[in-house]
């Protein structure tokens, strides 16, 4: 059974003499742990508990679903587990979570990537770092000649092997990833992202990367790279499904009862208007309504209007790029499936022989599809009398 | 639709705040290798696995992040070699030892000898430069992971006991010797040349040498012994005091020399005012000493700092060593015949070429202290002769040297080569001379002189 009656939660009562500053500090640390974000969560925590082999895991979704919220959580729960397991080892850390920098140049820094990594793994001397092995073109001890990746910052690509095998985090988590591939060619792109993966097999640390559906096309890249990488799509909540709809309006129902104002505001009321202008993303509609809160406490309502709220809104321009986006993203997914059907006939198999379910592990995908077995024109056994 | 929907579900609320960050150590927390038994690593080769870890020089390591936790001064350098001092007994050992702690969060203490710091004293403890086996090398290349234990420190260990080999301690490519720990340092490999020192290279240098059985025999029970202390230290968790010590002294002395002080310390080999002292407690023998006296009474030295010990004969063939400091003392006995060193002395002033003091004194059977008390001004003379004639001869090989410079400047112009310093530097006897400010004006000269020469010719 999915539903069940809780207790409900408001805003504790004396809240509302405290000044605007503490109302909105009480909703911004507001967190609802909706079905999605909770599926997702507990996909990724099985993930880094039982590898398994896997090096990087992509999450990827409409941007301000709650990606970073999905980092803060895991990074709690690693660091609670870490300080409970007291038979430790004062040299392990538990979890890096970093932010990958967008570049002004254009071209993302990988160097700068790895002196971040190695600053958040608390690593001294990070500007005297030697590799003594390191030349593009050299003799190692054994006089073998051996010739090494073109990646800028040998040194501290080395020394974020050693310190990442030594610290032994459970998972590394990169946010806004994105800013990953942007660069200047495709094929310096795959160099990097198979040198990430290859610091991740070596130090056996698992590597998150969070971000837009632009991830998308840096795991696509190289069958290599796909090979020990796990997906995790975090999407928004959608309009066709009820159920959905349904849980995004728990939510908004949830969020207007812990906004500390005198008169209870009525957003289940507008929902069409809050998902048009959020697109399903949880994280949006929050920071949306933390806006309108806040120009609401600034002016001395008892209450979140309409006004407020369409005063605040991201605009239809935004909204409508924003939404090209997620469908793109989609759609990539939806080819997916499609090209399941190439991958069959490669293979030598027919879809009579497999379902669908049977191969699929993806229960968040928007669409499904069946595998039609039969020839157009032969009719459906089912539909032929027998007997009578 | 009304304005507070009945809710089927309420969501779990989430808490984002992240818990206090849980402390780690500033260095990675390394295991150290081989603790309580006779392999245990040194500290200097920890701090070199280290360093190697955090891919920084060892230099930097030191000089940035263990020095400044205790302040240790800046006296104890690597440059200099007294950083070695840290794999001994004394203040820098401890130092270090609890920076490190400090610093990675482990226990340090038996990477040294710091536990025996009561009962074993610092000269001739330590090795000034590095001795490794290259077979142990080779052998833990394989395993995985390269050390260099704490019996490679110790300099009367002279032999590797896994391989029953003598300790190498200059590298075969660059022919150099070098500290346990320099700037760029790395286990396993040369810090000058970069060369690795676990080279089969090595294999035929260590065949070729004779290995002298009986002195073998004696390093071998010196490497067991010591071998032993530092394996059995992790369990001193005090370190010794020196009573024990004393009162086995006493011990032997009785035993074995019958009380008689000058006996035992001519069985020993050291002055008979060391054995009094050692007998009233004031100093200890030191470590090639005692190794001698353990010998001589049969005990392991473990038994001897630790235990009451029963002196019995040693079933270990062999000789034992004497260390000896100073070889010429032991001739240099009996009163002066002033007569006769006279004599020596002053047939030495009139001596074409003028010998040098220490080997008049050889001549004299006795010590140039005992020679100035008594001949001050004789021996002053002949100093200032053979002084005169050092510098007589420098002169000379310079002025042969420019002659030199000239003849082969023009040598080289008639065959139509350019005499320039590269090509007249082989040809030369003293080729070091070239460097010198005259012998450059001097060629200078030529040059100019010759290159007239040929414009006018």
């Amino acid at each position: 059974m999915r539903y069940f009656r809780m207790a409900e939660v408001r805003f504790p009562a004396d809240l509302l003499e405290k000044s605007a500053i503490e109302k909105l500090e009480y909703f911004r640390k507001f967190t609802i742990g909706h079905p999605i974000i909770k599926e997702v969560f507990n996909r990724l925590n099985q993930a880094i508990r039982e590898p398994a082999g896997i090096s990087l895991i992509f999450i990827y979704g409409p941007p301000g679903v709650g990606k970073t919220t999905v980092r803060l959580l895991l990074e709690k729960k690693l660091k609670e587990e870490f300080l409970a397991s007291r038979e430790q080892d004062h040299g392990i850390i538990p979890v890096i979570g970093i932010e990958a920098v967008a570049s002004d140049t254009g071209n993302f820094s990988w160097k700068d990537y790895y002196k971040r990594t190695l600053i958040a793994l608390e690593e001294p001397l990070i500007d005297y770092k030697i590799n003594y092995g390191a030349r593009r073109i050299a003799r190692n001890s054994e006089g073998k000649l051996y010739i090494d990746q073109r990646i800028n910052g040998s040194e501290v690509r080395y020394a974020l092997e050693n310190a990442l095998k030594f610290r032994h985090p459970l998972a590394v988590l990169i946010d806004e990833a994105h800013h990953i591939t942007r660069m200047a060619s495709g094929r310096r792109l795959q160099d990097h992202l198979d040198s990430l993966k290859s610091l991740a097999n070596l130090s056996g640390v698992p590597h998150v990367l969070l971000g837009t559906y632009e991830l998308l096309e840096a795991r696509n890249l190289s069958g290599q790279l796909s090979r020990r990488s796990l997906d995790i799509h975090f999407r928004g909540y959608g309009a066709s499904s009820t159920q959905d709809i349904e849980d995004f309006q728990n939510v908004i129902c949830m969020f207007q009862r812990n906004l500390p104002l005198e008169i209870e505001p009525d957003l289940v009321k507008h929902w069409g208007f809050l998902y048009e202008r959020s697109l399903g993303c949880v994280g949006t509609l929050k920071e949306w309504l933390i806006r309108a809160f806040s120009v609401a406490l600034e002016e001395r309502s008892n209450t979140l209007t309409l006004e407020y709220l369409q005063k605040q809104a991201i605009s239809i321009t935004q909204c409508t790029k924003m939404a090209n986006e997620i469908e793109q993203g989609q759609k990539e997914l939806v080819n997916e499936e499609a090209d399941r059907d190439k991958l069959l006939s490669i293979l030598g198999l027919t879809g009579a022989s497999i379902s669908n379910k049977e191969l699929t592990k993806k229960p968040t995908i928007v669409k499904e599809k069946q595998i039609k077995s039969r020839k157009v024109g032969q009719p459906n056994p089912k539909r032929t009398k027998v007997g009578k | 639709m009304k304005s507070n929907r009945k809710l089927i579900a309420e969501f779990e609320i989430l808490n984002i705040e992240q818990p206090t960050k849980p402390a780690c150590s500033r260095l990675y927390s390394i295991l150290p290798i081989g603790i309580g038994t006779f392999e245990v690593e040194s500290l200097s080769s920890y701090i070199t696995r280290l360093a190697e870890a955090h891919s920084v020089s060892v230099g930097n390591l030191i000089k940035k992040e263990i020095k400044p936790v205790f302040g240790i001064s800046d006296n104890i350098g690597i440059a200099n070699g007294s950083v070695n001092a840290m794999n001994g007994t004394g203040i820098t050992a401890l130092s270090f030892i609890e920076s490190m702690e400090n610093l990675t969060g482990k226990d340090l203490r038996n990477l040294t000898l710091n536990v025996w710091r009561n009962v074993i004293p610092w000269p001739f403890l330590l090795r000034r430069h590095r001795a490794w086996c290259w077979q142990c090398f080779n052998e833990w290349k394989k395993a995985g992971v390269i050390y260099e234990p704490l019996l490679w420190v110790i300099d009367v260990v002279k032999i590797c006991f896994s391989h029953k080999q003598y300790l190498d301690t200059v590298c075969l490519k660059c022919s150099r010797q070098h500290y346990f720990i320099q700037s760029r340092s790395r286990v396993g490999f040369c810090p000058n040349c970069g060369e690795w020192l676990g080279s089969n290279l090595s294999s035929n240098r260590i065949l070729n040498c004779e290995i002298n059985k009986e002195d073998f025999g004696w390093d071998e029970w010196v490497a067991i012994n010591i071998g032993e202390l530092v394996a059995i230290h992790s369990e001193l968790e005090f370190g010794c005091s020196r009573g024990v010590l004393q009162d086995n002294i006493s011990l032997c002395i009785e035993q074995l020399a019958n009380g008689n002080n000058i006996a035992f310390a001519e069985l020993v080999g050291c002055s008979s005012s060391s054995i009094n002292q050692w007998r009233v407690g004031k100093s200890i023998p030191l470590l090639p000493t005692l190794l001698r006296i353990c010998f001589l009474a049969g005990s392991s030295l473990v038994g001897f700092l630790t235990e009451k010990i029963m002196i019995q004969p040693n079933t270990f063939l062999g000789e034992a060593k004497v260390y000896k400091k100073n070889k010429i003392r032991d001739k240099c006995r009996g009163r002066i015949n002033i007569e006769s060193v006279e004599q020596i002395l002053q047939d030495a002033t009139f001596e074409i070429p003028p010998p040098t003091l220490a080997l008049v004194a050889k001549r004299a059977g006795h010590e140039k202290k005992t020679l100035y008390k008594h001949f001050s001004v004789l021996c002053s003379k002949i100093v200032s002769n053979y002084t005169e004639h050092k510098k007589i001869q420098l002169i000379e090989r310079r002025e042969a040297s420019l002659n030199q410079v000239g003849q082969i400047a023009n040598l080289l112009h008639q065959r139509g080569l350019s005499p320039s310093q590269d090509n007249i530097r082989p040809y030369m006897t003293h080729p070091g001379h070239l460097r010198l400010e005259e012998f450059r004006i001097h060629l200078s000269n030529i040059q100019f002189k010759l290159g007239q020469e040929t414009i006018f010719c």
